[in-house]
């Protein structure tokens, strides 16, 4: 792995079968993020779950904090990201029997922290959310419920951070909000943002804009952050 | 620890949220229904295993008609039983002129070990307990043979050489049989006096027996010894051969409840097991975000196995309690047909209520909530992804196979249970 870079993907490549034979959907991408750096990646979910580990390559190699994740089993990989990844998704992915505190505890709980529920209510007030900490996420609007992803995702202070289309399923002015915390939160710690989206306006506040082609990577000039 | 506290936190969360409720009541009402008719078998085996003890007048009678050796009792005292010995013989018995035959029974102290002797000062009279037995120049003739010889107490009767006072009337024994083969009258008198009384003469038709009685341990352990050491003359008798009418009946409508529970259990483990696929269904997704968030497949595998655990403890105190109560109720519809006070039951038809809570939810939960196991955490982004179904068929058969013989077995009573099983609590 290159010095410092927190995330690489070397030569990466991910085929599927199709009713018309082999499709590839990731060709030969390769690509490195320093710590602190936001990444926005224009393209498929499919390259993020590449380089988090929830899904393996056909070819190629993806580091991630330091570790070769072919280095390592699915328990191997889910330790790693308990230990240094965050995640948001397009739908919020809120465990719908949780109370708000109660989802951001679990990737605390996850790592054995004994001051969760602490720790989890702390961010849930960084996030504008201290009123609804015993909320469930049917209780709550879209905002809120990705608010609190938000914070289940950063509470953990990680490495990386995943965001898959975070504002994808809000209204524009909503989006937007998500979108500044998102951000806010990404520079207040050291934490390398990776952002999958179609949206080249949120793209574009990232600080470098990597464009998917035909499977291939891009990478465009950045004019934001 | 730390998935325990995980799996206890996710629990309450579920119970909270009413997810858990169908598979917790299933398993409640099949526990409930096989404790309640453990309960009551148990009660009612002790009952006729105690009344069977008293047709005996111990647990365990070794008889002969030859003298049992003494290391027979020696071996039977160094395991802490108690013991008494009973010779008995038919003689005729003298008062003055006017004799009557009459079954003698020489006893020591402490006969009988189970059951009650009762006496009175007159034949025929309301008998009072007493835990003594004639001393030495007494005797005790029962009713008839008092009657007969028109001897009360303070008289005195001729047995062989002897000559004895009457002291008490014997009004009843634990081990008279209430069978015609018993014809003679009955007369109790203290071993120490049958020698130089004469009764015993060669080729006279004398029966020795040895009686026993203890905990359960210690009897079972006495049954190994002796079958290695019995002289072959003698013949060893338990409560399973005190009274088979009653065994037989009893065994029966044991047979009967315990089917009828059966069907309670398969009809909770059908509400069991699809209660376990649907929360398997909507758990999916949950578990494939914990996996994202770094569970491994052990974590999600333990924390299932903890609230399984935890189900089945808190479902089985629950449903032990409702059992123990539904029991009481059994009893009391059925007070007309049981003849007198059952004894207490015993906690083990709790014990087997938690091993069938167990393996219920083994057979039938369990394949369901190992497919989360499975679930792979790409399954956060493409929904379509899922783990293998699981083959129900192949846990749950051997689980129900051996969830009926678990409880076709432990509720078989006395005396089937008791002398496979060398004698389950003082049974």
């Amino acid at each position: 792995m290159t010095r410092d870079m927190v995330l690489e993907a070397r030569s990466l490549s991910k085929q599927v079968s199709s009713p018309d034979g082999p499709l590839t959907i990731v060709r030969e991408v390769s690509f490195a993020v320093s710590p602190g750096e936001s990444i926005a990646i224009a393209g498929k979910s499919t390259l993020l779950a590449l380089l988090a580990g929830l899904d393996s390559p056909t070819s190629g190699e993806v580091w991630l904090a330091g570790k070769p994740l072919s280095s390592l089993d699915e328990d191997g990989r889910a330790r790693l990201r308990a230990a240094r990844v965050g995640f948001v998704f397009q739908s919020f992915h809120l465990i719908a029997s949780l109370t708000a505190v109660e989802n951001v505890m679990l990737p605390l709980e996850l790592a054995g922290r004994r001051d969760a529920r602490a720790a989890a209510s702390q961010m849930l007030a960084r996030v504008g959310l201290a009123q609804r900490l015993h909320h469930y996420p049917r209780q709550l609007s879209g905002g809120e419920q990705q608010r609190v992803a938000l914070a289940r995702a950063s509470v953990g202070q990680p490495t990386v951070l995943f965001a898959d289309e975070p504002t994808g399923n809000l209204d524009t002015t909503t989006g937007e909000r998500i979108a500044q915390l998102l951000f806010e939160l990404n520079a207040g710690s050291n934490t390398t943002l990776v952002l999958v989206t179609h949206d080249l306006a949120l793209a574009h506040r990232c600080g470098r804009v990597l464009t998917m082609e035909a499977g291939a990577l891009r990478e465009l000039e950045a004019a934001g952050a | 620890m730390l998935n325990l506290r995980l799996a206890l936190r996710a629990l309450r969360r579920e119970w909270r949220s009413g997810e858990l409720a169908l598979l917790w009541v299933s398993l409640c009402i099949a526990v409930a229904a096989l404790t309640a008719v453990g309960f009551l078998v148990d009660r009612i085996g002790h009952a006729v295993t105690l009344q069977a003890s008293e047709i005996l007048a111990a647990d365990l009678r070794i008889e002969s008609v030859s003298p049992i050796p003494r290391d027979q009792q020696q071996h039977a005292q160094q395991l802490g039983l108690r013991t008494a010995r009973v010779t008995t013989m038919l003689s005729a018995i003298f008062r003055g002129n006017t004799n009557e035959l009459a079954d003698v029974r020489a006893v020591t102290a402490g006969y009988p070990l189970r059951g009650q002797l009762t006496v009175a000062d007159r034949p025929f009279a309301t008998g009072t307990v007493t835990t003594a037995i004639p001393g030495r120049g007494e005797a005790w003739p029962d009713s008839r043979l008092a009657a007969a010889l028109g001897v009360g107490v303070g008289g005195e009767l001729d047995v062989g050489l002897r000559a004895l006072r009457v002291t008490r009337i014997l009004i009843s024994r634990p081990d008279q049989s209430s069978t015609f083969v018993e014809f003679a009258p009955a007369l109790l008198m203290n071993e120490a006096d049958l020698a130089g009384s004469g009764l015993i003469q060669p080729g006279s038709r004398i029966n020795y027996a040895l009686l026993l009685a203890g905990p359960a341990g210690p009897i079972s352990a006495y049954r190994s010894w002796y079958r290695r050491h019995a002289t072959g003359s003698e013949r060893l008798a338990d409560v399973a051969d005190a009274s088979p009418q009653i065994g037989d009946a009893s065994r029966r409508a044991s047979r009967f409840l315990a089917l009828a529970s059966l069907v309670a259990v398969l009809l909770c483990a059908v509400a069991i097991a699809l209660s376990a696929r649907s929360y398997v269904r909507r758990h999916l997704d949950a578990v494939a975000l914990m996996k994202t968030l770094g569970a491994t497949r052990r974590t999600v595998l333990t924390v299932t196995l903890w609230q399984l655990l935890s189900l089945a403890l808190v479902a089985s105190v629950i449903g032990a309690a409702v059992g123990y109560v539904t029991q009481l109720w059994l009893v009391r519809v059925l007070r007309g047909l049981l003849r007198g006070d059952l004894p207490a039951a015993s906690a083990w038809p709790a014990l087997v209520g938690f091993g069938v809570a167990l393996a219920m939810l083994a057979g039938f939960a369990l394949p369901s909530l190992l497919q989360l196991t499975r679930v792979p955490a790409l399954r956060v982004l493409r929904r379509d992804i899922a783990a293998p179904a699981p083959a129900l068929w192949l846990a749950a058969t051997p689980v129900l196979l051996a969830v009926f013989g678990v409880v076709y077995g432990a509720w078989l009573p006395w005396p089937a249970r008791c002398s496979r099983s060398a004698w389950a609590a003082p049974c």
